[in-house]
């Protein structure tokens, strides 16, 4: 694998894909400033097997791996090469799609040896006017926090499956207030992390620790998020679908299935494993 | 063109009002890198094109205007 270098060599390489004209099958959703972040820390790196394109993002313990090919086809004969020159390591591939696209895609790759892990679920609402004042136990997440909310993130979530970001990238949210945290006994007892694009709202995690469960923590947060998104037109976020209190509770919240799917699949015999948030 | 390019994104997104011509649908958070991915399949298959590669860039997805250009540069009609 040859190590990514610029955003243009990703935007060049995936463009030439395109361009062969048979068709066109991704996972890698263009994300400037992530990316960016990723090359500058040399994590990124590539590799083209026949039509398919392949960009391998390297964490401590596996790999991301992402897609770029001409056809299902392409991209299982590419896979199939790929994972048995890296046979050695845990690779994970998140397929997004509509669910029908994911099946198939899923199955195809399963002939390879790839496994489901776990699916995630889009849902998303409209925003609603916030009548309620917001809470002044909610409070942003300074820059020294981010490290605790870190933690908190490595050991109630699942890297393979929620894309926990690196310290830079919290950091970075939090000093654009981009993390909401309530803190009880010097503690941070719960917290939120999103982004915000003018119209739209993604809530990206929504953490209460065990020791503050049944406090109103998780509502006080929640309702400090909606004050914060006020003005914007849309939130979505994505939901691991075998989680279905969580699902349950968010259908509560007016959220709607979007039909978009993250099927999460790896060439290990390993599954996920719900951890308690 | 604009008709159906309007009607694809508002199948894609039926919250926001595609029609207003004032805003820049990324800068604003209406269309996301997924919605960008799914949208250029769509055309695909609406117009019976192929969206070149050097033209999936988010400029060309700012407006219904700018999207109706990309498809005219694809051959769509």
């Amino acid at each position: 694998m040859d190590k990514v270098t610029s955003i243009e060599e990703i935007v060049r390489r995936v463009a030439d894909v395109r361009d062969l004209h048979r068709g066109f099958i991704t996972n890698f959703f263009f994300d400037e400033t992530k990316h960016k972040r990723w090359i500058e820390n040399g994590s990124l790196f590539a590799e083209t097997i026949g039509d398919a394109y392949f960009l391998v993002k390297c964490d401590e313990n596996f790999w991301n791996v992402f897609y770029t090919a001409t056809t299902l086809e392409s991209l299982k004969s590419g896979l199939g090469i790929f994972g048995a020159r890296h046979h050695d390591t845990t690779l994970m591939i998140d397929v997004v799609n509509r669910k029908d696209c994911c099946e198939q895609t899923a199955a195809s790759l399963a002939e390879i040896g790839f496994r489901d892990y776990c699916r995630l679920v889009r849902m998303s609402k409209k925003t609603t006017e916030v009548n309620v004042p917001p809470s002044n136990d909610v409070s942003f997440a300074t820059r020294d926090d981010a490290a605790e909310v870190l933690r908190l993130l490595c050991l109630f979530f699942d890297k393979k499956a929620e894309q926990i970001p690196s310290i830079e990238e919290l950091e970075t949210m939090a000093e654009h207030g981009l993390i909401l945290v309530l803190k009880k006994e010097n503690r941070i007892a719960g917290f939120i992390a999103y982004e915000l694009t003018k119209a739209s709202l993604y809530l990206r995690y929504w953490f209460v620790h065990p020791d503050f469960r049944e406090l109103g923590v998780g509502s006080k947060l929640m309702n400090r998020f909606l004050y914060e998104g006020r003005g914007t037109k849309r939130i979505q976020l994505w939901v691991i679908c075998s989680n279905e209190n969580a699902v349950k509770r968010y259908c509560h919240y007016g959220y709607i299935n979007e039909n978009m799917y993250d099927y999460v699949i790896t060439n290990r015999d390993i599954r996920y494993e719900r951890k308690d948030h | 063109m604009k008709e159906k390019i309007i009607r694809i994104l508002a199948e894609l997104r039926p919250e926001f009002d595609f029609a207003k011509e004032d805003v820049n649908f990324i800068e604003e958070g209406m269309l996301d890198s997924f919605d960008v991915v799914s949208l250029v399949d769509s055309l695909d298959r609406e117009f019976g094109i192929s969206i070149n590669g050097i033209d999936i860039v988010p400029e060309n997805f700012a407006t219904v205007e700018s999207i109706a250009k990309l498809v005219t540069r694809n051959g769509g009609k």
